[in-house]
């Protein structure tokens, strides 16, 4: 479906991204630079970067609880997102073996940039596509590194 | 019933400001190890980072 398409069946998605865009109004005409396509495959990557990088550094410092469970921010492609996901330690691990996989809430899923895996009680696993998997993994390969 | 005279402030919710203070913790750790990668794609993570983290603190410092 055409990106502009889906913004005007999913009135919510669009206030949301509307956020984060880009407004100016010169002389009294309101321009909006739009992102292309492209554009919001590569930023809804960066924000899911974003988000593993500090699971990262949750999981390794955190540690499990007493129920084998971590508590991490869901990875979904929305930066103004800060909502919990409470996931088991080994199926985390799971996910972070694919740097295009990622953990979200059911109903923080951006269909254009990413497909459903695996749906779970408490989140759903995405993997990402296209550009957005290309960017999700170059932002993830020197973690192995660090 | 929800009580009128109650103000529902998210900046007030003690767990909401655990978690955004946990999460602005693992964002400092997480900048610190990125920095250490000279390439594009991690210096824009490490923007995209600091800017989450600034607004983070924003929201704790009210």
């Amino acid at each position: 479906m055409p990106f502009f398409v889906y913004r005007l069946l999913e009135p919510r998605r669009v206030l949301k991204r509307t956020s984060r865009r880009l407004f100016a109004d010169l002389k009294g005409v309101l321009v909006v630079f739009e992102s292309t396509g492209q554009a919001w495959e590569i930023r809804a990557a960066r924000n899911q970067a974003l988000f593993r990088a500090i699971n990262d550094e949750l999981r390794g410092t955190s540690g499990a609880n007493t129920r084998n469970a971590l508590t991490i921010a869901c990875e979904c492609a929305d930066v103004d997102c800060v909502e919990t996901i409470d996931i088991d330690v080994e199926e985390y691990k799971d996910i972070r073996l694919n740097p295009t996989h990622f953990a979200v809430l059911a109903g923080h899923i951006y269909p254009e940039v990413e497909r459903v895996l695996a749906e779970r009680p408490a989140y759903v696993v995405v993997e990402k596509m296209g550009d957005a998997a290309r960017v999700a993994a170059a932002a993830d390969r020197t973690r192995e590194d660090a | 019933m929800r009580d009128p005279l109650v103000v529902d402030d998210p900046q007030v919710d003690p767990d909401r400001a655990e978690w955004v203070s946990r999460l602005a913790a693992a964002t400092n750790e997480a900048i610190g190890r990125l920095r250490k990668f000279d390439d594009p794609v991690h210096t824009e993570l490490v923007d995209d980072l600091q800017a989450f983290h600034e607004r983070l603190v924003g929201e704790l410092e009210g």
